[in-house]
């Protein structure tokens, strides 16, 4: 039953994770516009920031789909999750209403502060679930 | 575990490198970008001749925004050409020297506006203080005979013909 759950996970997060890096990776001065609107670093940081981040996503998916290196892959995956919920959650209590930047231009409603917080604490929860479950097999043999 | 953060590390320096691989050229623009300022921060200092010979003695920016004819006939040595209305010229000023930041603008005399709207162009294109020699060329044309009268060796400050930048 867990092979299956995990089988899940990996493909649910890996579409997840190659969807929004391919989206971004086709438009980076959108999506580097979209993190300038967090206001949270400076133009040059939003630029590097957005040339960099759709590769590790799709980096990321790749090894979720291939089944290479799952650990570090959730690992990653756990990471840029932790990220995402810090910066929503700022832009949230600072009361801004912009786009979360999260699938490019491409994800209309779905895109809003409130329902993308919910959603990458969601994966995040996800994520921190598939990098344990995958770590128990590992201490399991390390007893023996 | 320490596999898996060496793991996950390589993965993500991979990812970064090819990002910034790809993306080079949109950041290689942003770093040379020069920061366009609005026209209505443009507030020039006007400065008189003392000042403008000691901009000149230090090698300083100095642009002619006279038309080109008055340029050839004459000019402060050392002096860039970039009349009113001249794009190519204003933007191969621009392209060359807005990392000086500060820039001396002058034209014909105390009557003329061009120096104004020249520093104007240069300050909206990126360069951080402009001064305007507003008594312009015919002024420092006058002061140059009153010394050369007294003294022969301020002449070579006034650079008739072919000196042309």
């Amino acid at each position: 039953m867990q092979h299956y759950v995990i089988m899940g996970l990996r493909w649910l997060l890996g579409a997840i994770f190659l969807y929004a890096g391919i989206t971004k990776a086709l438009d980076v001065a959108v999506f580097a516009t979209a993190i300038g609107r967090y206001a949270m670093l400076p133009e040059l940081g939003n630029m590097l920031l957005a040339s960099t981040l759709p590769y590790l996503e799709i980096s990321t998916a790749l090894l979720l789909f291939s089944g290479r290196w799952l650990r570090p892959a959730a690992l990653l995956s756990v990471l840029m999750y932790s990220m995402f919920c810090v910066a929503l959650l700022t832009a949230a209590l600072r009361g801004l209403s912009i786009d979360c930047g999260c699938f490019g231009s491409a994800a209309g409603a779905w895109s809003s502060v409130g329902v993308a917080l919910l959603r990458s604490v969601s994966l995040l929860g996800l994520s921190g679930y598939l990098f344990f479950v995958l770590a128990a097999p590992m201490k399991t043999e390390e007893r023996k | 575990m320490r596999l898996v953060l060496l793991r996950a590390a390589l993965v993500a320096v991979l990812a970064v490198v090819s990002g910034l691989i790809i993306n080079s050229g949109q950041l290689n623009a942003l770093l040379h970008q020069v920061a366009v300022q609005d026209a209505a921060d443009y507030a020039p200092r006007p400065v008189e001749l003392p000042f403008v010979r000691t901009w000149q003695r230090a090698g300083k920016l100095i642009v002619d925004a006279r038309a080109l004819d008055s340029y050839t006939e004459g000019h402060i040595a050392g002096a860039y050409s970039a009349p009113v209305g001249d794009q190519q010229r204003l933007q191969a000023l621009v392209d060359c020297c807005v990392q000086r930041a500060e820039v001396l603008v002058y034209c014909s005399s105390i009557t003329c506006s061009d120096s104004f709207a020249v520093g104007e162009l240069l300050f909206v294109a990126g360069f951080k203080q402009v001064y305007l020699y507003e008594a312009g060329f015919a002024d420092w044309l006058q002061q140059q005979q009153l010394w050369a009268s007294g003294s022969l060796s301020q002449v070579d400050s006034v650079q008739s013909g072919g000196g042309e930048h």
